[in-house]
């Protein structure tokens, strides 16, 4: 086993199919050490499906997959490197937290587990610690379920739908603890959901799933490389507005009804310098937004569809 | 399989069944069916007028039988639900990721299952036994005067059906685990040990001499009978009852192979099967 290899996931054209529905066709994706890593797609598109065959769930038709060097068939023996927080919380409901956090350590299989009491604090579920599982909401079962994948100080963690029935701050706690994991343990993380604006915010590489294969897969600075940026403009004299900016080259007009503002796709010239240019032709600019290209606007263009945000 | 793995399969189940509330209904059910049966039937020989003899050992026998057929419905049932909930739970995903493999799930549920039945047992045994030595005198049987059957003759018998009831249990668990790997709900393989069970125990008499070559044959059951039932007969003074050497050659040979059989059928159906 090489604890240094650079990835810790290598899925190398996967394929899996429910009796003669092709999910995955020829699947590949590569999750390298310390990247916190997006999993996009549609509803139906296999992320779940490719997470359950990485986990060694669900068998595979064909394609090799090795996590951290390990067949997927052979993760127990990674000694708790390796965890994976489903959609639906899966802990006994008849336990308390704090017995269901007893057994996470039980079963965990690390040498050197994180405390019971800092990470039902860090989690923010040690109010609950005495209510049953079943009475907890979805919210804080989903917290619970994280705590108990992070109790054996995993290497590499699959989050499924991370942020589903979290509320605002659960949200933005859960971020935050992933990148302290990321930052200070160097934790890796594979996220797979359609929560875009959350993935954006977080992850350092993305990849789009879309009919059983990963249509794209970049850093996410590279993905914003891949969009002219857009800007929304406010002046005091419209017409006169569309008519400077046909002139400008680099910039191209977009065809909407213009009815909160101009908007326009610029192309080798910034903000500023276009600023500049309006008020050389005497138009006085109220607002002029920069809109940065989003995770939302490549996967519509990719996946033709919507994202559920 | 890791010592280490089945080390900790084997903690995380006893967690489990002893965070539980059915453990209760395991090691006290039978116990409790049993003294309401022979209090029942105290209150009705009293109610009668006394009239009825009262042979304490058959009495025993007879909620040993009941007691033992419930404790063998009750863990072919749990250990059908025991593997099948834990995967509709999610649960068995987490362990086989984390720490446990597959086949250490299994061991660690049948060992754990086993132990317990056998404490279930012989919480019954100790139980009922109390319970028939306060409603009844556990003397010999005596008809019209003369000794028919003395108490160390009883114990003997009685002594060799529990033995032999109890032959059958590790494959009547492992039967349940085979139900728990195939069903795809835990409602399903319930429903599937339960019909399974009782038709096996109804039906077991239609294969007439091959029935004795299935383990269920020898178990204490609702509609058929095994030893004990013969015992129950002996000791209540009975003096038609026929022993069978060759079925009692079967009744030790038989279930044992069966068990080692279904286990591995159940070890080889988990190894392949989406979690």
């Amino acid at each position: 086993m090489d604890h240094n290899s650079r990835s810790v996931l290598t899925v190398t054209d996967l394929h899996k199919k429910f009796k003669k529905n092709h999910v995955l066709n020829g699947l590949n994706l590569e999750v390298a050490r310390n990247e916190i890593h997006g999993l996009v797609g549609l509803n139906g598109a296999g992320k779940t499906t490719t997470i359950e065959c990485i986990s060694g769930l669900k068998s595979f038709s064909s394609g090799s997959v090795r996590v951290m060097d390990i067949h997927p068939s052979n993760l127990h023996s990674a000694g708790g490197r390796f965890a994976v927080v489903f959609d639906t919380p899966c802990i006994h409901p008849n336990l308390t937290v704090h017995e269901a956090m007893e057994y996470a350590l039980l079963t965990c299989g690390s040498k050197e587990p994180v405390s019971i009491n800092e990470l039902e604090e860090k989690l923010g579920i040690a109010l609950y610690r005495k209510y049953k599982i079943k009475n907890l909401s979805l919210g804080n079962r989903r917290r619970t379920s994280i705590a108990q994948a992070l109790i054996g100080r995993p290497e590499f963690i699959i989050l499924d739908e991370p942020f589903s029935s979290l509320d605002a701050g659960g949200v933005d706690d859960l971020i935050e603890l992933i990148r302290e994991l990321n930052k200070n343990s160097g934790t890796t993380f594979l996220l797979a959901s359609h929560q875009l604006p959350y993935l954006e915010k977080i992850c350092t590489n993305i990849s789009i799933l879309h009919k059983g294969l990963i249509s794209l897969s970049v850093s996410i600075n590279e993905l914003f490389g891949m969009e002219n940026t857009k800007a929304v403009i406010n002046t005091d004299k419209k017409e006169r507005t569309l008519e400077v900016l046909s002139g400008i080259p680099g910039i191209s007009l977009n065809n909407n009804n213009h009815s909160e503002g101009i908007t326009v796709e610029l192309s080798g010239i910034t903000t500023a310098q276009l600023n500049r240019e309006l008020i050389s032709h005497d138009i006085n600019v109220y607002e002029l937004i920069r809109k940065r290209p989003s995770l939302d606007s490549v996967f519509r263009k990719i996946t033709g569809g919507t994202a559920h945000v | 399989m890791s010592r280490t793995g089945l080390f900790t399969a084997l903690r995380a189940e006893s967690f489990i069944l002893f965070k539980s509330r059915i453990i209760w209904v395991l090691l006290a059910l039978p116990s409790l069916v049993s003294i309401i049966k022979m209090g029942l039937i105290k209150f009705s020989n009293i109610t009668k007028g006394g009239n009825i003899p009262d042979t304490g050992y058959g009495y025993l026998v007879d909620g040993l039988l009941l007691s033992f057929t419930l404790t063998y419905l009750l863990f072919l049932c749990y250990s059908a639900y025991s593997f099948a909930i834990d995967c509709d739970r999610g649960i068995t995903r987490n362990n086989v990721i984390r720490s446990i493999s597959r086949k250490e799930i299994i061991s660690a549920k049948y060992i754990i299952l086993l132990i317990t039945a056998l404490v279930s047992l012989l919480i019954t045994l100790s139980v009922t036994w109390a319970a028939a030595g306060l409603l009844w005198e556990l003397g010999p049987v005596i008809e019209e005067g003369y000794q028919i059957i003395g108490v160390p003759e009883i114990k003997e018998e009685i002594s060799l059906g529990l033995k032999l009831a109890l032959i059958p249990l590790p494959a009547s668990i492992a039967l349940g685990l085979f139900f728990s790997v195939i069903s795809k709900t835990a409602i399903q393989a319930i429903s599937l040990s339960v019909g399974a069970g009782l038709i096996l125990d109804v039906l077991k008499t239609f294969f007439e001499n091959f029935q004795y070559y299935i383990f269920s044959s020898f178990q204490p059951s609702f509609f058929d009978n095994s030893y004990l039932n013969d015992v129950q007969r002996i000791v209540s003074g009975y003096s038609d009852v026929l022993i069978d050497e060759r079925i009692h050659r079967l009744n030790m040979l038989v279930p044992v192979p069966e068990a080692l059989f279904l286990f591995f059928l159940t070890l080889t159906i988990i190894k392949r099967r989406n979690l």
